[in-house]
C-alpha cells in the first residue's frame, strides 16, 4: 500500500478562518504581497496568517496517516440469515430491498436510500478506514492550554489533512480501477445523508480496523482517535455521475454557519 | 527456540468457516473446529498453543448469552483437549515420533480490549485493569499454563494487563504488542519504552507480532534485544496483506529462513500472526533443528522438557547469561513515558515547580481543584527544555493519593515528558505508580531502614527509579564521608530488593549557604564520591543554595556548574531561568552530549549578535542607531525575563515586588492605562495585557479593573465578531490575553484576602460518550473572560456526575456539549436527569450538530450558537 503523507491545504483553513478573504496566499502556502483592501483598522492579517502555518506544519510533522481498504461484493435484494445485523437500531428505510456487502464471506447490511442510489450501478465497492493518529488528540489538548485559538486552527488542520488523505486515496484508487476500465463512484461516509453514523462500526470490523491502523469506537459509536474516517466508493463498469457533493448531504447543513453567511466550506472550482 | 503457533482467523476461515462476530464462541458451540486447528500446530511442533480467547472480553462479549468465565473457560478447555488428545494419538502411533507432545503448554491468549483507553479514549486503566482480571482469573482456572498479551498498540492498556496478571495469577506473562514501519505503536509506543516499563513491571518475555511481516520486523528486533535481558518472542504476519484481495506476501519458506536470523538477536519464542498456517510453523521447526548453535540446542531442550515450565527454563537460561542475544543487551539508566525515553545517565534537566511548597497560587490551584493551572505549569516547563518534571501534590488540606492519582493522568494527557513522583506518603506513591504511564522516578526514600523497607517493594513491583536522600534520623550529616555511607547503604539495601542499581538515583542535599556556608562544598564533595565510587547517578535540588541572597540566579548557576563538574546527572531546577539553562546547554557541550556544539549554536548565534550590538555601545559612541535599539530592546526584554523567573522561584510576594520595580517610578495615569489593557486585548497581546493589569491594580480595585476596562474590551471584540469584522481566532487570542490579566487580577485577590469577583457559577460538561470538546473548552475561555467562575466538568461525563455537581454547588445555570448525533441522547438524558432531581436551573446547549429547534425538544431552556451567546445567556440568567 503506498504511503501517504499528511499535509494541509492551507487556502482551504484560510478560507474557514477569514471567510472574506480569498487568494491572500499563493498556491505554496506563501503569504502574497501585502494587498491592503483587505486589511483592517486594529487587526493585522499577518498575524493570523502566520500562526495558521506554523499550526499547519506542526500538524503535518505529527500526523501519522494510516489507512486500510478492502473490496467488497454488492448484492441488493438477497436477504439470506448470514448476514450480520447492522450495530444501528435504525429502521430500515423504506425501500425494503436490503444492501448487503460482503468481504471474505463476511457481510453486513447497509441502510439508507442514498448509499443504494450511489451504489445502483455497481457490484463490487470499496470500503476503507483512515486516520491520521491520536497523537494528535494529546497536542490538541495541550493547546487549548497554551492558545485556544492555536487550538481552534490546529482543529482545523487536522480536520483538513484527514480530508487530503482520503482524496489521496480516492485518487490511488481511482487511478487503479481506471486502468482496469472501471470507475468510481463519489465517496460516501457514514453519516452523509441518510446512511447512518454507526455504519461506521460495521466498514471497520469488517476491515478488522483497530488492529490495522488503530481505529476504535467507544460504547457510543464514536471513532477514536477522533480524525478518523470510514467510507465507501463504488465501483461501476460504466462512468459515475457526481451525486453528493455539497450542502445537500452534510449532516451539518441545518447549523452550519457558513451556509448562513450564504458561503461554503468547500471551493468551487 | 520455543515454536508459539500461527494465526488462528486465518486457519478457521480455510476450515471452509464463516467467522461470525465473536470467533472466540466458536469454542462453546462448535470447539471440534478450533480444536482441530489446535491440534495441526502441535502437529507441525509448535511448544506453546494459544487458546481461542483474543477478544474474550467484558466489552466484546455484551449483548451474548455468554459470561467471559465461560468463554475464557471453552477456550482453554478446548486448547488443552488437543494436547491431551495429541499426547494420546503420539503414543498410539507407538511413539514412532520420538516427541512425546504432552508437553505443549496451553496459553491464555489476551488482545486488546477494542476501546482506546484514556487519555485518547473514554476506558479508564481501572476498568481496563477489571476486564483483564477477570479474564485472568478464569483462564488460570480453567487450567492455562501462562498468559500472552498480544497485538497491544497502547503500553497503558497492556500495562493494565501485567499488572492485573501479577496480581490476581502466578501465570508466566508473555508480552507482544505491535509496531508499524516507523518502530512506534499507532499510539507512538517506541521500542526501548515497552521494554524499560514492561521488564520493570515484571514481564517473563517481550516481543512483537502482528502488523508487518517478518522482514519488516527484523530490525526492530535487532533494535529490541538492545534495550532488555528478558527472552524474546516474535509472531510476524505473513507478509504484507493486498489489500485488494487480501492475501499474504510471505510463504512458509521464505518466512521460516527469515524468522532464522531472528534467532541470531535474542529470539527465544517464534510463531506466527496473521496469514500464517501450520505450514508457517514447520517450516520454522525444521528450520531451527538443522541450526547448529544454541537456538537449536534451545529448540530441543524446549521440546525434551516435561510441563515443567518452559518459559521458565528460558527465563533462567538468560539469567545465566548462556543465551544467543545476551550481547545484544545494552543496560542504560532510563525512565520514560510511552513515546520518550530520558537516558539519565547524561545530564537531564528535572523541572521543580509542579510543588506547593511556598507557592500560594499553586496551593490555591490544588484546594481548588484547578488542574489546568497545574497543567500550564507544566506544559512552561516542557517548553523551557524540562527533561523530566517532578510532581509534587502534597498539602495538608488535600486527598494526596486522589489528588496525585488525578494530577499525573492529567499531565500525561497533554505532555510525553516522564515524571519523578514526589511524595512522603507511601499510598500517594503506590497510587501514582499504579496509573502512571511509563517509569517514572520515586522521590524519594532516605537512609531509614523503616522508609526503605515501606518503598523499595514499591520500587521493585512497579519497575520504576528511585531517589534515595542522604539523610537519616539524626538528620542531614555534615560530612561528605557519612552522606556517601547513608548513600551505599541505600544502594546496597536497593539491590537487595532486586532493584538494579542503575535505578537508584542519590541526592546529595542541597544546604542553604546563607545559613551554612561550609556546608556547600561538602554536598559537592560527596556528589563526586557517589558518582566515582557507588557508580549511581545523582539528583540535586540546586536553588536551595541561594535562598535569602540577592541575585539568586547567579548563585544557582555557580553552585549548578561545581555539581555538574562533580558529576551531577540530574539537577532539579526551574527551567523557565534562563541564567540556569544558560549552564546546562553549556555543560552539555563541554561533556558532549551536545554534539557538535549545534544545540548551543541555535540556542546562543542569536543572542551573541545581540550582546555584540551591545558591546559596540558601549565601547564607541559611533555605533548605529538600529543597533542600539536592538540592543536595548534586548536587554529590556532579558530584564523582564529574570524579574519572571525569580518571581517563579521565590514567591508571588516578590513577584509583585519585582513588577512593581520594573514598571519605575513613573505616575499611574489609570485612564491611559485602561486604554493600554483594551487595546492589548484587542490585539491579542498577552503579556502588555498582564503588566497593564499589574499597573493599574495600584490603583484601581479588582472589580473596576474587570467591569471596567476588562469586559468592555471583550465585548468590543466581541461586536467585532458578530459584525464579521473579527473571526475567531482572533476573539480567542483576545480572550487568552484577557485570561492573563484575569489570572494578575485573581492573585491580587488572593493576597489581599478580598471577596472573589465572580458574577456567578457556571458548570459545563461535554456530555457522555462524547470526547470533541474544543467548542466547550471556547465556551468557557470566553465565559471566564466575562467573570464567571465555570466549574468544568470535563468530557464524557455520565449524567448522574452533572445532576450531583449541579445540586451540590447550587448552580443556576448549566452548559452542555454534544458534537455527535449518537451522543444527543446522552444531552436529552442529562437534561431529564436533571429535571427530575428536582434541582433548579437553566441548562444551556450548543454542538454542531445541534439546531434552536432540536435544543427545544429536548427540554433545554437555551441553545448558544456560540461562544458569545453562551455570554448573552450567562448575563440574561445572572443578570
Amino acid at each position: 500500500m503506498k504511503q501517504f503523507y499528511p499535509h494541509v491545504n492551507k487556502d482551504n483553513i484560510l478560507r474557514q478562518i477569514l471567510p472574506e478573504k480569498k487568494n491572500i496566499l499563493a498556491d505554496g502556502g506563501e503569504l502574497l504581497a501585502n494587498d491592503d483592501s483587505h486589511s483592517f483598522d486594529i487587526f493585522d492579517e499577518t498575524d493570523i496568517v502566520s500562526q495558521m502555518q506554523k499550526n499547519a506544519a506542526e500538524l503535518e510533522n505529527i500526523a501519522q496517516c494510516n489507512y486500510t481498504y478492502a473490496i467488497c461484493d454488492i448484492s441488493f435484494g438477497k436477504d439470506t440469515a448470514d448476514f450480520e445485523k447492522p450495530a444501528s437500531a435504525d429502521h430500515r428505510s423504506n425501500l425494503d430491498v436490503p444492501l448487503i456487502l460482503t468481504y471474505r464471506r463476511r457481510s453486513f447490511e447497509l441502510l439508507g436510500k442514498d448509499i443504494r442510489r450511489l451504489l445502483s450501478e455497481c457490484t463490487q465497492c470499496v470500503i476503507f478506514a483512515a486516520t491520521i493518529g491520536p497523537q494528535i488528540d494529546r497536542i490538541m489538548k495541550k493547546k487549548e492550554l497554551e492558545s485556544m485559538s492555536d487550538a481552534l486552527i490546529f482543529d482545523m488542520c487536522a480536520s483538513d489533512a484527514i480530508e487530503n488523505l482520503c482524496d489521496d486515496i480516492n485518487d490511488e484508487l481511482d487511478d487503479y480501477f481506471h486502468s482496469r476500465g472501471l470507475f468510481l463512484t463519489d465517496r460516501f461516509s457514514p453519516g452523509y445523508g441518510d446512511l447512518p453514523v454507526s455504519a461506521s462500526v460495521d466498514i471497520a470490523r469488517i476491515l478488522d480496523a483497530s488492529r490495522r491502523i488503530g481505529l476504535t469506537f467507544n460504547n457510543y459509536g464514536l471513532m477514536m482517535p477522533l480524525k478518523s474516517v470510514t467510507a465507501v466508493i463504488g465501483i461501476s463498469d460504466k462512468p459515475q455521475p457526481m451525486r453528493i457533493r455539497g450542502c445537500k448531504f452534510c449532516r451539518m447543513s441545518d447549523s452550519c454557519s457558513f451556509k448562513k453567511r450564504g458561503l461554503t466550506c468547500y471551493s468551487i472550482d | 527456540m520455543i515454536l508459539l503457533d500461527g494465526a488462528m482467523g486465518t486457519m478457521l476461515q480455510a476450515e471452509g468457516l464463516l467467522p461470525g462476530e465473536r470467533p472466540e464462541l466458536l469454542c462453546i458451540e462448535r470447539p471440534e473446529v478450533v480444536k482441530n486447528v489446535h491440534k495441526k500446530y502441535i502437529a507441525a511442533g509448535s511448544n506453546i498453543i494459544y487458546a481461542n480467547t483474543f477478544e474474550a472480553n467484558a466489552k466484546k462479549l455484551a449483548g451474548f448469552n455468554y459470561s467471559v468465565a465461560e468463554v475464557v473457560a471453552a477456550g482453554v478447555k478446548t486448547a488443552r483437549e488437543a494436547v491431551d488428545e495429541a499426547a494420546d494419538n503420539a503414543v498410539a502411533e507407538a511413539a514412532a515420533s520420538s516427541t512425546s507432545r504432552s508437553d505443549v503448554l496451553v496459553a491464555l491468549d489476551i488482545g486488546p480490549i477494542g476501546e482506546l483507553l484514556e487519555p485518547y479514549g473514554t476506558l479508564t486503566f481501572e476498568e481496563a485493569y477489571e476486564i483483564f482480571k477477570e479474564m485472568l482469573t478464569a483462564g488460570e482456572a480453567a487450567g492455562a499454563d501462562l498468559v500472552v498479551f498480544e497485538t497491544f498498540s497502547d503500553l497503558y492498556e497492556i500495562k493494565a494487563g501485567v499488572l492485573a496478571a501479577k496480581e490476581n495469577t502466578s501465570l508466566p506473562v508473555i508480552t507482544t504488542m505491535s509496531f508499524e514501519k516507523n518502530h512506534r505503536t499507532f499510539t507512538g509506543c517506541s521500542l526501548e519504552a515497552m521494554a524499560v516499563t514492561l521488564e520493570g513491571l515484571g514481564a517473563d518475555a517481550l516481543g512483537i507480532n502482528c502488523s508487518l511481516g517478518p522482514e519488516e520486523i527484523l530490525p526492530m528486533a535487532r533494535e529490541l534485544a538492545s534495550y532488555t535481558s528478558l527472552p524474546l518472542a516474535f509472531k510476524p504476519n505473513a507478509g504484507l496483506p493486498d489489500p485488494k484481495t487480501g492475501l499474504y506476501s510471505v510463504y512458509p519458506k521464505e518466512f521460516a529462513e527469515i524468522m532464522n536470523r531472528f534467532a541470531d538477536c535474542g529470539m527465544k519464542l517464534a510463531g506466527g500472526c496473521c496469514g500464517t498456517s501450520p505450514d508457517y510453523i514447520r517450516a520454522m521447526s525444521e528450520i531451527f533443528a538443522s541450526r547448529s548453535d544454541d537456538a537449536a540446542a534451545d529448540n530441543a531442550a524446549a521440546v525434551d522438557a516435561s510441563t515443567a515450565d518452559a518459559v521458565a527454563n528460558i527465563a533462567g537460561d538468560t539469567a545465566a547469561g548462556a543465551s544467543v542475544g545476551i550481547d545484544y543487551y545494552n543496560p542504560k539508566s532510563s525512565v520514560c513515558s510511552p513515546s520518550v525515553v530520558v537516558d539519565t545517565s547524561k545530564v537531564c534537566v528535572i523541572g521543580e515547580r509542579i510543588n506547593p511548597t511556598g507557592k500560594k497560587r499553586f496551593k490555591q490551584a490544588l484546594i481548588e481543584n484547578d488542574i489546568d493551572y497545574i497543567l500550564k505549569q507544566a506544559i512552561e516547563q516542557v517548553e523551557a527544555g524540562a527533561d523530566i518534571l517532578d510532581v509534587n501534590v502534597g498539602l495538608p488540606e488535600i486527598d494526596e493519593p486522589e489528588m496525585i492519582v488525578k494530577v499525573v493522568k492529567a499531565i500525561q494527557s497533554v505532555t510525553d515528558t516522564p515524571l519523578q513522583i514526589d511524595s512522603s506518603d507511601p499510598q500517594a506513591i503506590e497510587a501514582a505508580l499504579r496509573i502512571y504511564n511509563g517509569k517514572p522516578i520515586v522521590n524519594s526514600v532516605n537512609g531509614e531502614p523503616e522508609v526503605m523497607e515501606r518503598i523499595f517493594p514499591l520500587i521493585k513491583k512497579y519497575g520504576a527509579a528511585v531517589v534515595g536522600l542522604t539523610l537519616d534520623k539524626n538528620g542531614i550529616p555534615a560530612s561528605a564521608a557519612s552522606r556517601f555511607e547513608i548513600a551505599e547503604r541505600i544502594v546496597n539495601t536497593a539491590t537487595s530488593y532486586g532493584i538494579p542499581r542503575k535505578d537508584v538515583y542519590i541526592d546529595c542535599l542541597t544546604l542553604t549557604v546563607s545559613a551554612q556556608q561550609e556546608a556547600a562544598l561538602e554536598t559537592i564533595k560527596a556528589v563526586r564520591m557517589v558518582t566515582e565510587k557507588l557508580g549511581v547517578n545523582t539528583v540535586l535540588g540546586v536553588s536551595n543554595i541561594s535562598f535569602g541572597i540577592p541575585l539568586r540566579s547567579l548563585m544557582n548557576q555557580t553552585f549548578l556548574a561545581l555539581a555538574l563538574g562533580a558529576g551531577l546527572k540530574m539537577p532539579i531546577i526551574n527551567p523557565s531561568s534562563e541564567p540556569v539553562m544558560d549552564i546546562i546547554s553549556a555543560y552539555r557541550v563541554l561533556d558532549c552530549s551536545d554534539s557538535g556544539c549545534l544545540a548551543y549554536i541555535e540556542k546562543y548565534s542569536k543572542r551573541q549578535s545581540a550582546d555584540q550590538a551591545t558591546l559596540r555601545r558601549s565601547g564607541s559612541s559611533a555605533s548605529r542607531p538600529t543597533d542600539i535599539a536592538a540592543a536595548q530592546s534586548t536587554s529590556y526584554a532579558a530584564a523582564q525575563d529574570t524579574s519572571q523567573t525569580a518571581s517563579q522561584a521565590v514567591s508571588h510576594d516578590s513577584a509583585q515586588t519585582n513588577a512593581q520595580a520594573s514598571v519605575g517610578h513613573e505616575s499611574t495615569d489609570t485612564q491611559s492605562v485602561a486604554g493600554l489593557i483594551t487595546y492589548a486585548i484587542e490585539k491579542g497581546l498577552k503579556q502588555e495585557t498582564a503588566d497593564n493589569v499589574r499597573k493599574m491594580l495600584e490603583s484601581a480595585s479588582p472589580l473596576d479593573v474587570i467591569d471596567n476596562v476588562v469586559i468592555p474590551a471583550l465585548d468590543k471584540v466581541g461586536e467585532l465578531y458578530e459584525s464579521g469584522r473579527f473571526f475567531l481566532p482572533q476573539l480567542l487570542n483576545a480572550a487568552s490575553a484577557a485570561s492573563e490579566g484575569f489570572e494578575i487580577i485573581k492573585q491580587k485577590i488572593k493576597e489581599t484576602g478580598e471577596n472573589s469577583v465572580s458574577k456567578g457559577d457556571i458548570i459545563i460538561a461535554t456530555v457522555k460518550g462524547d470526547i470533541h470538546d474544543i467548542g466547550k473548552n471556547i465556551v468557557k475561555v470566553i465565559l471566564e473572560n466575562y467573570g464567571y467562575n465555570v466549574i468544568d466538568l470535563g468530557r464524557d461525563v455520565a449524567p448522574e456526575v452533572i445532576v450531583k455537581s449541579a445540586a451540590e454547588k447550587d448552580i443556576k445555570l448549566v452548559g452542555l456539549s454534544a458534537l455527535m448525533t449518537t451522543t444527543l441522547s446522552s444531552m436529552q438524558e442529562t437534561i431529564k436527569q436533571l429535571r427530575d432531581s428536582g434541582h433548579e436551573c437553566k441548562v444551556m446547549v450548543g454542538g454542531a450538530v445541534l439546531t434552536r429547534d432540536y435544543a427545544k425538544t429536548i427540554g433545554a431552556d437555551f441553545y448558544a450558537k456560540d461562544a458569545k451567546e453562551a455570554v448573552d445567556i450567562a448575563k440574561k440568567v445572572f443578570g
